[in-house]
C-alpha cells in the first residue's frame, strides 16, 4: 500500500506490527469492534424501550406531548453539525493542516458543551415538574401506568448518552491539545481518526433516541 | 520445510528470565507473562471456589443443618457460583492459554494491543477484587444470576458485586477486542483464514461472542444497580415493570455465556485430539464452520432458561427449536473427533486422557442438555438437581477437562519442564471417576424431585447425596495431586526440549520456554497445522515417559 | 489511508448538508402525525443517516473487510436481542404484567431516604 505523501520514512509507533498500514488496520478494527460493543451496550436500552411501547402504546405516543421537543430537536441540530465539524477537522489533519484541525476539533468542543448545556436546561424542567425516574416519579400531568417507565427510560437512555457525550468532550479536547502540539499530521493522524469514529458514534445514538424519545 | 532455528537446544533467554525481578512481571506487555499472571490468579480463583463447593458438599451430606445454617448455605452457594463463573470459567481459557499462545500460533511477536491486555488483566484483578470483597461482606446470598426480584428487594449490599463483575466483563471485552484484531491483522504470511490452527478458530468465536454479549451484561447489572439506587420500576410489576425483561437481557449475556466458557475448550480438544492420534483432523472445515455456527446460534437460545417463567408459549417453543440446534454443531464436533481419533495411532498420554474423558462427558452433558431444552420434560425438571448435573456437566465435565488437558498439554510449553506422566494419567482418572460419582446422583435426584439451591432434603435423598459427596473428595483430592505434581514440577521436572510431544502445532515451532519475542528469526510455516499425514521434519519425539 | 485524502472536505459538506437536511425531514414528518407508520419511517430515517456517518465520517467506505463484518455483525446481534424479546413479548396471551393505575403520589419510596429495600407486602386479590 502506497504512503500517502511518501516524503518521510514512516516511524513505526508499535514495533511488533510488520509495517505503518497494518498497524493502522489493526487500530481501526479495534475502534470498530470498540464501536460494536457500545452499539450493544444501547441495544439493552432501546430493548427495554421497545418491551415498554409493546406493553403499553398507547402511552408512548401521548408521551412526547411532556417533552420539550424544542429543545430536543434544537441538540440534534447542535450534534449533526458537530459531527460534520469533527470529520471536516479529521480530514484538515489528515492534508497536514493541523491548525485549522485543531481549530475545528475546539468548535466541536464548544457544540458538545452547548449539546450537554441544552440537555441540562432540559433536565432541570423534568425536575421541576417531578418527572424524575423511578421511585421519585411524581409528574402529576402525566399519572397513568407506566408513565413512569417512560421518564425513567428517557433518564437512562439521554443520561448515559450524555456520560458519552461527556467522555467525546474530553477525548476532542486531548485531541485537540496534542494536535496543537505537532503531535498528529499527515503521517500519523491515527487516534484523531479514531476519537472522531467515537464522536461520530455518539452522534448516531443521539440521532436513534431523538425520533424515539421525542418524535413518535 | 524446517523452521530456521530446528536444532532443539535453546538459543538465548527465554521469556522467563530475559528479565528479572517481580516489577518486570508486573508491568510487562510480554502476552505470555500476561498469560502466566492469569493463569495464577485463575488457579486461585479455582481453588477459592472449590472449597466452597466441598463446604456445600458436605453440608448436603446429611438432612437438616449439617455444618452451616439456611442463610450461610445461601451464601456459600452464592460464592461458589460467583467465583467459578464470573471469575474462572468465563476467563479461563482465553486468558490464560489464549493469551500465551495465540500470537505463538500466529507467527506474530506480540497480540494487537499489548498495553490492553496488560489493563485488561489489571481490570480483572481490580474486578475480581472488588467482587469477592463485596460478596463476602455484604454476605449476598442472590446466587450468581442476581435474578430480580430478589436481587433488587433483599437487604443485602450487592452494589459492590454489581460493579465487580461489571468491571471483570469490561477486562473481558478487551480481551475479546484484542483477540480479534490479532487474529485479523499479524497472521504470519502464509496463515491463510483457513490455515489457522483450530484454538486459534476457538478463540476467535469465543471472542465474538465475549465482544457482542458482555456489553449487555454490564448494562444489565448496571440497570439492576439503578433499580436499587432510584428504585427505577424497570424490572419491577409493582410500578408497571416487566420482571422477564431482566431474566431476557441478563440470559442474552449469560446463555452464550456458557459458550464462552466450552468453546475455548472445544479448541483444546481439536489441538490435543490430532496431536496424541497422530491424525490431521477428520475434517478441519466442519470444526471451523461448526465452531462459527455455535458462537452464532448461541446467542438464540437463551430464552429456554425461562420455561417456567412466564415467557409465551410461542417463545418457549421457538427457544426451545433453536436451542436443539446448537446440539447438531456440538454432535458435529464429536464426531469430527471421533473420526480423528479412529484408526489413529494413539499415545494415552495425561492431556489424552483428558480428552477422552472430556468427549465423553460432553456428550452425557449435551444429550442431557437437549432432554432439558424439551419444554415439556423441563418443566418436571426445572430448577432440580437434574439441571444441576446437566450444567456441570458442560461446565466442569467439559470446560474444565478442556483446562485440565491444556494445562498439561502446554505445561512444557510454558515452563520449559515435564511432569511425572504416570502419575498425570493416575490421576487424571481419578478426576473423571470423582466427577462421574459427583454428578451421576445429582441426575438421578434431580429426577426424584430435589430441588436446587435448598439446604435440606428428605431423608429418602441422603444415599445419593452421599454418593456425590464421596464423589467430591475424589475430585478435590484429584486436584490436590494436580498442584502437587505440578508445582514440584516446576521445580524439579525434567527438562522438556523444544516439543515434547512431537506435535505439528505452530506454538511448537519456538523454543520451550518460548524466547521473549517468540522466535528468534521470522517464522515460516510451509505446512498447514495439524499436518500429521508427513513424516515429521523434526521428530524429536520423547518417548521415555 | 487506502485513497483517503480523495475524501475532500466538500464531500464532508455535502454528506453534512445531507444529513440535516434528514434531521428536518424526520422533524416535518413527526408534524404529520402518521399513526402505525412513525416510528417505522422515523427509524428508518435515523438508519440512513446512521449509515451515511458511518459510511463516509467513520471511513467505513474506506476499510473494506474486518471493520464491515464488524459493522454487520453487531447490527444483526441487535436484530436478534430486540426482534427475539419483541416476539416473545407479543406472543403473551395473557398479560404478565398487573393492571394499573399506579397513583403517581402514592409510589413507594418517595417519602423515605432512597427506595424500599423490602418488597411490598402481599395484599390478598379481592
Amino acid at each position: 500500500m502506497p504512503l500517502e505523501d511518501g516524503t518521510r520514512p514512516v516511524v513505526p509507533r508499535a514495533f511488533h506490527f510488520g509495517d505503518e498500514s497494518s498497524r493502522e488496520d489493526a487500530a481501526h478494527l479495534g475502534m470498530w469492534i470498540f464501536i460494536a460493543t457500545e452499539v450493544l451496550l444501547f441495544a439493552v436500552l432501546f430493548t427495554a424501550y421497545a418491551l415498554y411501547r409493546l406493553t403499553y402504546p398507547d402511552l408512548f405516543q401521548r408521551a412526547p406531548a411532556h417533552m420539550d421537543v424544542f429543545l430536543g430537536t434544537l441538540n440534534t441540530f447542535v450534534l449533526v453539525t458537530s459531527s460534520i465539524v469533527v470529520a471536516l477537522a479529521v480530514d484538515s489533519v489528515r492534508k497536514g493542516r493541523d491548525f485549522a484541525g485543531a481549530a475545528l476539533l475546539a468548535l466541536a468542543v464548544l457544540l458538545g458543551i452547548a449539546f450537554l448545556s441544552i440537555k441540562a436546561a432540559e433536565y432541570a424542567k423534568h425536575v421541576r415538574d417531578g418527572a424524575l425516574p423511578g421511585a421519585w416519579y411524581a409528574y402529576e400531568a402525566f399519572a397513568v401506568p407506566g408513565a413512569n417507565l417512560y421518564f425513567t427510560l428517557y433518564w437512562v437512555m439521554t443520561g448515559v448518552h450524555a456520560v458519552h457525550v461527556l467522555v467525546g468532550v474530553s477525548v476532542l479536547v486531548t485531541l485537540m491539545l496534542r494536535t496543537l502540539t505537532g503531535e498528529f499530521g499527515a503521517r500519523f493522524h491515527t487516534p484523531v481518526a479514531l476519537g472522531g469514529m467515537y464522536w461520530h458514534l455518539v452522534d448516531v445514538i443521539w440521532l436513534f433516541l431523538w425520533p424515539l424519545l421525542y418524535l413518535t | 520445510m524446517a523452521p530456521s532455528h530446528a536444532e532443539g537446544a535453546p538459543r538465548g533467554p527465554s521469556y522467563l528470565n530475559a528479565e528479572q525481578g517481580l516489577w518486570s512481571w508486573l508491568t510487562t506487555h510480554d502476552h505470555k507473562r500476561i498469560g502466566v499472571m492469569f493463569l495464577a490468579v485463575l488457579l486461585l480463583m479455582f481453588l477459592l471456589g472449590g472449597v466452597f463447593a466441598m463446604a456445600l458438599r458436605v453440608e448436603l451430606l446429611t438432612p437438616g443443618d449439617t455444618v452451616m445454617g439456611r442463610l450461610a448455605y445461601n451464601r456459600a452457594f452464592t460464592v461458589h457460583g460467583v467465583v467459578m463463573v464470573w471469575l474462572f470459567l468465563i476467563p479461563s481459557i482465553p486468558t490464560s492459554f489464549g493469551n500465551f499462545l495465540l500470537p505463538l500460533m500466529l507467527g506474530a511477536r506480540d497480540v494487537a494491543f499489548p498495553r490492553l491486555n496488560l489493563a485488561s488483566f489489571y481490570l480483572y484483578v481490580l474486578g475480581a477484587t472488588m467482587t469477592l470483597w463485596g460478596v463476602f461482606q455484604g454476605g449476598v446470598d442472590t446466587g450468581w444470576t442476581f435474578y430480580t426480584p430478589y436481587s433488587t428487594a433483599t437487604g443485602r449490599d450487592l452494589l459492590p458485586v454489581l460493579v465487580g463483575v461489571f468491571v471483570v466483563g469490561f477486562s473481558t471485552i478487551l480481551t475479546g477486542i484484542n483477540f480479534i484484531t490479532t487474529v485479523h491483522t499479524m497472521r504470519a504470511p502464509g496463515i491463510t483464514w483457513m490455515k489457522v490452527p483450530l484454538f486459534v478458530w476457538a478463540l476467535y468465536g469465543t471472542s465474538i461472542i465475549q465482544v457482542l454479549a458482555t456489553p449487555v451484561l454490564g448494562m444489565v447489572l448496571a440497570l439492576v444497580a439503578l433499580e436499587r439506587v432510584v428504585g427505577a420500576g424497570l424490572f419491577d410489576p409493582g410500578r408497571g415493570g416487566d420482571p422477564l425483561l431482566y431474566q431476557h437481557l441478563f440470559w442474552f449475556y449469560s446463555h452464550p455465556a456458557v459458550y464462552i466458557m466450552i468453546l475455548p475448550g472445544m479448541g483444546v480438544i481439536s489441538e490435543t485430539v490430532c496431536a496424541f492420534s497422530r491424525k490431521q483432523p477428520f475434517s478441519y472445515r466442519v470444526i471451523v464452520w461448526s465452531t462459527v455456527g455455535i458462537s452464532f446460534v448461541g446467542f438464540l437460545t437463551w430464552g429456554h432458561h425461562m420455561f417456567v417463567s412466564g415467557q409465551s408459549t410461542f417463545g418457549a417453543g421457538a427457544f426451545s427449536l433453536l436451542s436443539m440446534l446448537v446440539a447438531i454443531f456440538t454432535a458435529m464436533k464429536i464426531f469430527t473427533w471421533l473420526g480423528t481419533l479412529y484408526r489413529g495411532s494413539l499415545w494415552v498420554t495425561t492431556p489424552f486422557t483428558y480428552v477422552l474423558g472430556f468427549i465423553f462427558l460432553l456428550f452425557f452433558g449435551g444429550m442431557s442438555g437437549v432432554a432439558v431444552a424439551v419444554t415439556s420434560a423441563d418443566l418436571h425438571w426445572h430448577d432440580t438437581y437434574f439441571v444441576v448435573a446437566h450444567f456441570h456437566f458442560i461446565m466442569v465435565g467439559a470446560s474444565l477437562m478442556a483446562f485440565l488437558a491444556a494445562l498439561h498439554y502446554w505445561f512444557p510449553k510454558m515452563s520449559g519442564r515435564r511432569y511425572p506422566e504416570g502419575m498425570g494419567i493416575g490421576t487424571a482418572v481419578l478426576i473423571i471417576f470423582g466427577f462421574i460419582a459427583t454428578f451421576l446422583p445429582q441426575f438421578l435426584l434431580g429426577n426424584m424431585g430435589m430441588p436446587r439451591r435448598y439446604a435440606d432434603y428428605p431423608d429418602a435423598f441422603q444415599p445419593l447425596h452421599v454418593a456425590s459427596t464421596a464423589g467430591a473428595s475424589l475430585l478435590g483430592f484429584g486436584f490436590l495431586f494436580v498442584a502437587i505434581y505440578l508445582g514440584w514440577s516446576l521445580r524439579h521436572g525434567r527438562a522438556a526440549g523444544r516439543n515434547p510431544w512431537g506435535s505439528e502445532g505452530y506454538e511448537w515451532r519456538s523454543d520451550s520456554p518460548p524466547p521473549e519475542f517468540n522466535f528468534h528469526a521470522p517464522p515460516v510455516f510451509p505446512r498447514p497445522p495439524h499436518d500429521y499425514g508427513r513424516p515429521s521434519a523434526e521428530g524429536e519425539v520423547d518417548h521415555a515417559a | 489511508m487506502r485513497g483517503g485524502a480523495r475524501h475532500g472536505g466538500v464531500q464532508v459538506l455535502v454528506v453534512g448538508g445531507v444529513l440535516l437536511g434528514l434531521a428536518a425531514l424526520s422533524f416535518g414528518l413527526s408534524r404529520l402525525h402518521l399513526g402505525a407508520w412513525a416510528v417505522p419511517v422515523a427509524l428508518g430515517i435515523a438508519l440512513v443517516k446512521a449509515a451515511l456517518i458511518a459510511g463516509f465520517y467513520m471511513h467505513l467506505t474506506e476499510r473494506p473487510g474486518g471493520p464491515r463484518l464488524v459493522v454487520g455483525t453487531a447490527g444483526v446481534f441487535v436484530v436478534i436481542l430486540v426482534g427475539l424479546v419483541l416476539a416473545e413479548a407479543s406472543a403473551r396471551i395473557w398479560p404478565t404484567l398487573p393492571p394499573g393505575p399506579f397513583p403517581v403520589t402514592r409510589l413507594p419510596g418517595k417519602d423515605v431516604e432512597g427506595p424500599p429495600r423490602v418488597a411490598p407486602p402481599w395484599r390478598q386479590p379481592p
